[in-house]
């Protein structure tokens, strides 16, 4: 198969240097595909992390949640919840910059509650906080740190949580992400293109005598890599391809093995259709990567023969 | 009229061993038809191969085509070497070819249309006997077959110079003469020739000018070489 696709891909068809005949570069595509399979997968750690963190970013951005503990710093429950909620909407409403100002039903808390504390828990019986879902206009500006102030001095127990740390801190983690995938493809790259230096090299000296032949006749350097380029181009090709695809199959069986998990309540990571052209030249690149790898170094390394 | 190959003191060595040729000084001219003859060891193969540009002279001045082969860079030589056919007394035939792509080798090297190489090199293999094995591997030819695909793939792009190293030495005399022959019809074309062979009776059927060699030297002087050492 590899020597069909080789003869068909060779721009001349006529194929002087026998590498089908070498045997030491069969695995090649078996090195390939592991590194397109990596950096495929890798590339969708990267991509989904930072998709998940932008999804989060978005919702939250222009919103504030207000909580209203049912217990203050010093123990004390207030003495009317409703009283604290009322005033916590009246300052909120007033604010500049709030367009809205809604208070979360209990039930609704609970609901939230849920997946934590279970369904079966007498919810009205607990200290929980009271929560107002506060939607920011955008114009003018929210001071948040002013309108906390503001809140804490007149509303016992109530803070306000604009969830910046935590966003910080999923960027922080999906940044992690990134790099370590960088790091992974990276490092496979690396690995794989060295071992193709290694076979091409091997092939230049299981064939030397017919290269030296073919120069005798008055081959240039550059034909002479361009059969050994073609042959690696059709050997990695084959790799790269195995290697995406079981990379979209491995991403096919992962996402409906979590289907109906705790994984549902993530946001939608679908990838765009940029994304995923951007993975779709993982194959591309991988290949012409071997090309290039194998016609550089076989240019290098004729410069030494006579 | 500028010699085509000219020596100056030329000597080479392979590696850091004793020089395989010494001190050699001569021209052949444009045209020209040689035997290079002498024993084992004298050198004969050796001074092929700085014919044929596959090695460079550790010492002295190597002229070839008008050009100093000291001077050539890497980007020069395959231009030079098309102009060059060389017959090798091992073959060098690529085994996983067949006659036909073996001899069609400097043709394609030099961008040759398919329908013209197909062509030329069936009606040159004809000639050589060998037209009912255009598509047969080398390894299942006998030596004497071997030798003349060998023969057809050094002139079949008609070469300003032709190095042939004992090219009779694997077939029988009919043959044999046959294949000097046909270096023959080339040197009336313009095809300068050299040919190392160790046969007595080519040498003295052809009459052609003779270099006699003997440890790394020329130490006889055919009138028609001008040696000036």
């Amino acid at each position: 198969m590899i020597r069909q696709l080789f003869y068909r891909l060779a721009p001349d068809r006529h194929v002087e240097v026998p590498l089908t005949r070498t045997g030491a570069d069969r695995f090649v595509p078996w090195l390939i595909a592991p590194m397109a399979y990596l950096a495929t997968l890798s590339l969708i750690a990267a991509m989904a992390s930072s998709v998940l963190v932008d999804s989060w970013e978005n919702g939250l951005t222009g919103a504030l949640t207000v909580q209203i503990r049912a217990i203050d710093e010093n123990d004390r429950a207030p003495a009317d919840m409703s009283v604290s909620i009322g005033q916590a909407l009246a300052i909120l409403r007033d604010w500049p910059g709030v367009a809205a100002a809604t208070p979360i039903d209990p039930p609704e808390v609970g609901r939230l509650l849920e997946p934590w504390l279970g369904d079966d828990l007498p919810l009205d019986q607990l200290p929980l906080p009271a929560l107002i879902d506060v939607t920011l206009s955008g114009d003018p500006a929210v001071d948040v740190d002013a309108l906390d102030a503001a809140l804490s001095a007149d509303v016992p127990g109530a803070a306000i949580d604009d969830h910046a740390t935590w966003l910080a801190d999923m960027r922080a983690v999906a940044n992690t992400v990134t790099l370590i995938s960088g790091i992974l493809v990276v490092l496979i790259t690396v690995s794989a293109v060295a071992t193709l230096v290694f076979v091409t090299r091997a092939g230049l000296a299981i064939h030397g005598h017919v290269i030296a032949l073919l120069h005798i006749i008055g081959a240039t350097d550059d034909y002479v890599a361009r059969q050994f380029e073609w042959y690696a181009f059709a050997l990695a090709l084959r790799g790269a391809v195995i290697g995406f695809v079981l990379a979209l199959a491995t991403l096919f069986v992962f996402d409906r093995a979590v289907a109906g998990g705790p994984a549902d309540q993530l946001p939608d990571i679908g990838l765009s259709a940029a994304q995923w052209a951007s993975l779709a030249l993982v194959p591309v690149v991988s290949t012409l990567l071997a090309a290039v790898t194998a016609r550089v170094t076989v240019l290098a390394e004729l410069t030494r023969m006579p | 009229m500028q010699p085509l190959i000219q020596f100056e003191n030329v000597g080479m060595r392979y590696g850091t061993g004793p020089e395989a040729l010494r001190d050699l000084t001569f021209s052949i001219p444009r045209g020209s038809f040689h035997f290079i003859t002498g024993p084992s060891g004298a050198g004969k193969s050796s001074l092929l191969r700085l014919l044929s540009l596959t090695q460079r002279p550790s010492r002295g001045l190597i002229t070839l085509f008008g050009k100093d082969v000291a001077s050539l860079k890497r980007g020069d030589l395959p231009t030079l070497r098309r102009r060059i056919g060389v017959v090798f007394q091992d073959f060098r035939l690529l085994d996983h070819l067949s006659a036909v792509d073996n001899v069609a080798l400097p043709l394609r090297l030099a961008g040759a249309r398919d329908g013209l190489i197909r062509d030329h090199v069936k009606e040159l293999l004809r000639w050589v006997g060998l037209g009912d094995h255009l598509n047969a591997r080398p390894p299942t030819l006998s030596g004497g077959e071997q030798q003349r695909i060998a023969i057809a793939r050094a002139v079949i792009n008609r070469p300003d110079l032709l190095l042939a190293d004992e090219p009779t030495g694997n077939v029988d005399d009919k043959i044999g003469f046959r294949l000097m022959r046909l270096f023959d019809e080339l040197n009336k074309v313009g095809t300068t020739v050299i040919v190392a062979s160790h046969s007595e009776t080519m040498i003295r059927r052809f009459k052609h000018r003779v270099l006699h060699m003997k440890e790394g030297q020329i130490f006889t002087t055919p009138r028609e070489v001008s040696q000036t050492a």
